[in-house]
C-alpha cells in the first residue's frame, strides 16, 4: 500500500517544553488510524502539524510528494469541534460557509446526511444537543472529498446507534484511498474502526497494525493500550 | 476575496445587529416624541432626554473604538479555527475587516448625524442635548478610524502575540506598541492630502505586515487556541 504521509524527525515545543520530540513514521493511504494517548501528550498538536495549521520546529511532513508547509490548509479535512462554529450559525449557514470556501465540498450531500441524521438545516447549531452538534461537524467534514481527514475526539457525545454504525457511515462517505487519523479516548467504543493505532506518550511512538494486536497478541486494542502505557510507566 | 468579504460582513452583522436594532428603535422613538416635550421644563422629560443623550454618546464612542477591536477580535475566539482551516490568508481577512470598518464608520456617522438633528429639536436656550463638533476634517477622522488606528492596534497586537515575552501578556504588549507607534507618528506633522496619502500607505503596510506575521507565526507558539 502506498504511503500517504511521511513524517521525518519532527519536533514541536511550546514555552521550551517539547510536546512532540523527534517523531518519524510513514502512514499509508486508505487507512483509519487511531491516535491514542493521555491528555496533553501532543495528539492535538500532531493533528495540527499534519493539517498545516502549525509548523514543526524541526523535521518535515510530506503528504504524497508535497511538503505539508507548501500545501493549503484547506486541502486537508480538519474536523471542527462544535465550539469552533460561530454561535449565530444555523446548519444551513455552516453548509454555505463550507460551500463557499472548499471546492471539494458537496452541499447536496451535506443536506442529505443532515436529513439522515434527523437534523433540520434551519436549526441553530448552539441550540442542538452535544451529540447533534458533533453530527453537524461530521456532516461538514464528510461532505468533502479529500485524501486526509484529521479528527480530534470526534464522537464524545454521539448516540450509541450512530456509534455502532459509524464505520459504515465513514466508509460510505470518504474516497476509497482516503486516510483518517482520529485522536480519541474512546478506545473501547471505536476500536473496531481502526486499521492501525499510534500511541503517544509511551516513552516512544508506538505504531502498530490492529490486526497484529487482535490476531497475534489476542488482545483488544484497549487491553493493548493499557499494557503499553503500564510498561511505559514502569520504565 | 469576495467570499471572505461576504462572510466577514455576515459576521459583523451578527455581532452588531442588536446595537443597530437598538439605535433604530431609539432614533424612531426620538422622531415620535413631540419637539416641545423637553421644553416644558419638566425634570422627568429632561432626565429622559439626558439619558438618551448619554446612550447616544456611549454608542458613538463604542462604535468609534469598535474598528480597533474588530481587527483582533477573532484571535481570542474558538471560532478562529473555523476560519483558519479554510486556508485563507490573514491579509485577505484583515483587508475585509478594513472594508467592514468603513461600513461601521458610516453607521456611526449616520447615527451621530441623525441623532444630533433629532436631539436638537429638544434644545432650549439653557439646555443642549446630544450634539457633536468635528475637531478634525471629516476625511482625517475617516482615515484614522477606519484604517490608521486599527492598523496600528493590529500591528502592535500581532507583534506582541509573536514576541517571546509579550505573547503571554498580549494586551500589555499591545498597549506599549500603540504608545510607541503613536509617539513616533505624532512627531511627524502632516496635514491635508499629504497626510491622507502617507496615512493610507502606512496603514496598508501595517495591515500587510500584520497579515504576514499572523500567517507565519501566530499559531506557532500558542498551545491552545
Amino acid at each position: 500500500m502506498d504511503n500517504l504521509i511521511s513524517i521525518k524527525g519532527i519536533s514541536k515545543k511550546y514555552n521550551n517544553t517539547f510536546v512532540i520530540n523527534d517523531v518519524s513514521m510513514s502512514i499509508p493511504s486508505g487507512r483509519i488510524i487511531g491516535l491514542l494517548g493521555d491528555n496533553g501528550i501532543g495528539k492535538t498538536t500532531l493533528l495540527k502539524l499534519l493539517g498545516n495549521i502549525q509548523q514543526p520546529d524541526k523535521g518535515e511532513i510530506r503528504i504524497g510528494e508535497t511538503l505539508v508547509s507548501q500545501m493549503n490548509a484547506k486541502d486537508i479535512v480538519y474536523l471542527l469541534e462544535p465550539v469552533n462554529i460561530y454561535d449565530w450559525m444555523k446548519i444551513k449557514d455552516a453548509i454555505s460557509f463550507y460551500r463557499d470556501f472548499y471546492e471539494d465540498f458537496d452541499a447536496q450531500k451535506a443536506l442529505r446526511i443532515c436529513r439522515e441524521f434527523g437534523l433540520d438545516p434551519k436549526a441553530r447549531i448552539t441550540r442542538l444537543s452535544k451529540g447533534n452538534k458533533e453530527k453537524v461537524c461530521l456532516l461538514l467534514a464528510f461532505s468533502r472529498q479529500a485524501k486526509l481527514y484529521l479528527m480530534d475526539e470526534p464522537f464524545g457525545g454521539i448516540d450509541p446507534t450512530l456509534k455502532k454504525n459509524i464505520k459504515k457511515f465513514i466508509l460510505e462517505n470518504i474516497p476509497v484511498n482516503a486516510t483518517i487519523i482520529m485522536a480519541t479516548h474512546l478506545i473501547k467504543d471505536l476500536e473496531v474502526l481502526f486499521d492501525q493505532i499510534i500511541i503517544l506518550g509511551a516513552g516512544k511512538i508506538v505504531y502498530v497494525d490492529t490486526d497484529e494486536i487482535r490476531e497475534t497478541r489476542n488482545q483488544s486494542i484497549d487491553e493493548y493500550y493499557s499494557e503499553v502505557m503500564e510498561n511505559a510507566a514502569d520504565n | 476575496m469576495l467570499q471572505t468579504i461576504k462572510w466577514e460582513s455576515i459576521k459583523q452583522f451578527h455581532r452588531l445587529k442588536w446595537i443597530i436594532l437598538g439605535y433604530a428603535v431609539l432614533l424612531l422613538a426620538l422622531t415620535l416624541i413631540p419637539a416641545d416635550w423637553g421644553k416644558e421644563g419638566s425634570a422627568a422629560s429632561q432626565m429622559v432626554l439626558m439619558f438618551l443623550s448619554i446612550v447616544m454618546m456611549f454608542g458613538a464612542l463604542g462604535l468609534s473604538l469598535y474598528p480597533m477591536y474588530n481587527m483582533v477580535s477573532d484571535f481570542r475566539r474558538k471560532t478562529y479555527t473555523m476560519d483558519r482551516i479554510t486556508g485563507k490568508s490573514h491579509i485577505k481577512v484583515f483587508l475585509s475587516k478594513i472594508i467592514m470598518n468603513l461600513a461601521v464608520f458610516f453607521l456611526a456617522a449616520g447615527i451621530v448625524y441623525i441623532g444630533t438633528i433629532l436631539m436638537d429639536r429638544f434644545s432650549t436656550k439653557t439646555m443642549n442635548y446630544f450634539t457633536y463638533t468635528l475637531n478634525k476634517p471629516y476625511l482625517t477622522i475617516m482615515l484614522e478610524m477606519v484604517l490608521l488606528y486599527p492598523a496600528i492596534f493590529l500591528f502592535s497586537y500581532m507583534s506582541a502575540s509573536t514576541h517571546r515575552f509579550f505573547r503571554n501578556h498580549r494586551m500589555i504588549g499591545t498597549l506599549i506598541g500603540v504608545a510607541i507607534i503613536s509617539a513616533i507618528t505624532s512627531y511627524f506633522q502632516f496635514s491635508g492630502t499629504v497626510y491622507y496619502i502617507i496615512g493610507f500607505i502606512v496603514g496598508m503596510i501595517l495591515v500587510i505586515a500584520s497579515g504576514r506575521m499572523a500567517d507565519q507565526q501566530f499559531e506557532q507558539h500558542i498551545y491552545n487556541y
